[in-house]
């Protein structure tokens, strides 16, 4: 079954391109909604039951390939399959989205789940360089300059970071003579640490390529923002794709745990990928590219969450990501409406949506408040429990800080939805308003009903202290006032971005995937 | 760690490869190296635990190379294939646009038109 699920939606897609257009938009609903059920089936099979699945062909055990579904897998298909049928609403019925879109859209959505199934080191590194050449295709899809130059970074950037990951395999494999993660964390656990420091340099160059990672979150801005992409691919890559980079990141963390703890390493790093995310989104006006250098700070919060290296935050790590596709993609589906409505991408031209699109509006206030983790939201409890998860002072000092700025830039980003509009505005068609509501009370249920929620998803009790919780609620507010503050005082004006974080050429990147992979590797010494 | 000659080969390829990435300012050439640092990886592959006098995995032999990294490798080299063409065909369209392969004045062009 586990191989169906992954073969028949990309031959499904395939013959996609001999059908009429009609049939094609009623199909592709039919396969999302198909694979939300069964993935579903999926997740109640290894949530309810227990139940671990694996499917091998080819030979028994390390001889074969294995496809592979836990309880953590199964959320993430989950997730997948949710926000692919959401996008589904918003666009084929809104755009009369083109065939050969939803072609690339349905196979992107198999290998993105490909790559949560696969328990293959060499089966997930064709998914993702096959997944990172759809997406160039996507991002390039309208054929307008900027974003075929974006397109072209982007595919070459994150083609040389899975050259670097397929050097490690090879030495992984020349080592060990198996291919399969389980086999792997079981020979990796029985070495002596140093000598798989270059394997391990190697493929964390390149997963940390794939998340974005502060010297090398170059390519994702501007992949992200790109003026050119549909929304949908925006919200799939800043919502989904890199999501699917941390889950991979999580399981290259583990299965190098017992021989290389790189985790005081990747604590620093996160903090620092935060607070430039951090900086360079308060620094831009445009709608998009906000939230996309957004995405990057939220990356390095969650892998600062997930090195802490602890039960709570580990656990709020991960719901930090579902969240964040929640909200994330909510944003940017909004923007999208925001900008073919107004006409422009400036935040500073857009004003008064609440009173022209009110459940546009409401929805995107539902997801600024989830994403800056304010009190009733989603943001909130996974943030609680990351913080919670921090033992020392000054890392939950941290936690507050980067939070503020999260606040900060936010408030910017609020500015579009007061005042009144400027110019005469279409209604907003039913589909996409009805699925960004459906978003918007998602992000406020799971905040609500937030430690149900968790213990539904990971079937353990993880409390959440009333005393505690106020105090963070409290927090909460005074680094919204502050923030506020601050804003008007300051900021209020536009600032040029600084070119040294936002526009670097190929080489430049080239020399900092270099100088990453040599740092990684002398910090593996030394720690 | 012990490498035979194909490795290092193949290591040293990587790294000239790389190295172009990083002085040459052409798109075409940076396109050409990623091309070449794929082929250095496959060949990396082909050379793990390769010796002297082994003979092609077919039927029940004895002393058969190893039959993985080469079946695994087919599809690496596809893919490498399939990264260079794409790539190219947007080198193509972006060539239309801005009318340079440089990734510096490109760069600027890009700058510019926000």
């Amino acid at each position: 079954m586990l191989y169906l699920f992954v073969l028949a939606p990309i031959l499904i897609a395939c013959s996609f391109l001999l059908l009429p257009q009609r049939i094609v938009r009623w199909t592709s609903l039919v396969v999302y909604i198909g694979m939300f059920g069964f993935s579903l089936h999926l997740f109640s099979l290894t949530r309810f039951s227990g139940q671990v699945l694996t499917v091998t062909t080819g030979g028994p055990g390390i001889l074969g390939i294995t496809l592979y579904c836990d309880l953590m897998a199964s959320i993430y298909l989950v997730l997948i399959s949710f926000m692919f049928v959401c996008f589904h609403f918003y666009s084929a019925i809104r755009d009369r989205a083109l065939k050969m879109f939803s072609v690339f859209l349905t196979i992107l959505q198999t290998l993105l789940i490909l790559i949560v199934l696969s328990r293959d080191l060499f089966n997930i590194f064709v998914a993702l360089e096959v997944s990172t050449i759809v997406c160039s295709i996507l991002i390039m899809f309208k054929k307008e300059s900027r974003s075929i130059y974006d397109g072209l970074f982007y595919l070459m950037t994150n083609t040389l970071g899975m050259f670097f990951i397929l050097m490690g395999i090879g030495f992984l494999y020349r080592q060990y003579g198996v291919l399969d993660i389980t086999e792997l964390t079981r020979l990796i656990a029985e070495t002596p640490g140093k000598s798989l420091l270059l394997p391990y340099s190697f493929i964390m160059t390149g997963v940390c390529m794939k998340c974005a990672l502060f010297p090398l979150h170059i390519w994702l801005p501007h992949a992200h923002g790109t003026p050119g992409a549909p929304t949908v691919v925006s919200a799939v890559l800043s919502g989904l794709n890199v999501k699917i980079s941390l889950f991979l990141f999580i399981r290259m963390r583990a299965m190098f745990l017992p021989a290389l703890d790189m985790d005081a390493f990747f604590l620093f790093l996160g903090v620092i990928t935060a607070f430039a995310g951090i900086l360079m989104a308060i620094r831009q006006k445009d709608i998009k590219l906000i939230l996309a250098y957004h995405t990057v700070s939220q990356m390095g919060l969650i892998v600062f969450g997930l090195s802490l290296d602890n039960a709570f935050a580990t656990a709020g790590a991960t719901l930090h990501t579902i969240n964040h596709a929640l909200f994330k993609s909510l944003l940017f589906l909004a923007s999208g409406i925001l900008i073919s409505k107004y006409g422009t991408r400036d935040v500073r031209h857009i004003r008064g949506v609440l009173r022209a699109f009110p459940l546009v509006g409401f929805a995107m206030i539902s997801g600024i408040l989830g994403i800056t983790g304010a009190p009733l939201f989603n943001g909130s409890i996974s943030k609680y429990f990351m913080q919670s998860g921090a033992e020392r002072f000054w890392i939950e000092g941290l936690f507050i800080l980067i939070n503020f700025g999260t606040i900060l830039s936010f408030v910017k980003f609020g500015q579009v939805l007061f005042g009144t509009p400027d110019r005469e505005l279409t209604p907003n068609d039913l589909s996409s308003n009805a699925i960004l509501s459906l978003l918007g009370i998602l992000c406020l249920l799971t905040g609500v009903l937030g430690s149900p929620f968790l213990y539904l998803l990971f079937g353990e009790h993880f409390r959440i202290e009333p005393p505690e919780y106020l105090f963070k609620v409290a927090l909460w507010g005074v680094s919204f006032v502050v923030a506020r503050w601050i804003y008007l005082r300051h900021i209020h004006g536009d600032a040029r971005p600084a070119r040294f974080f936002s526009d670097v050429s190929f080489n430049q990147m080239g020399m900092r995937t270099v100088g990453f992979f040599v740092i990684l590797f002398l910090a593996g010494r030394l720690l | 760690m012990n490498l035979n000659a194909v490795e290092i080969v193949a290591l040293l390829l990587f790294m000239i490869a790389l190295l172009g990435l990083l002085i040459k300012r052409n798109i075409i050439k940076s396109i050409l190296c990623l091309a070449i640092i794929d082929l250095a990886v496959v060949l990396f592959f082909l050379g793990i635990n390769a010796e002297r006098n082994r003979v092609p995995p077919i039927g029940t032999v004895q002393n058969a190379a190893d039959p993985v990294a080469q079946a695994i490798m087919i599809t690496a080299i596809v893919i490498g294939i399939a990264v260079t063409s794409v790539s190219l065909m947007m080198f193509i369209a972006l060539y239309h646009r801005y009318g340079t392969a440089d990734w510096k004045k490109a760069l600027d062009a890009r700058s510019r038109e926000t």
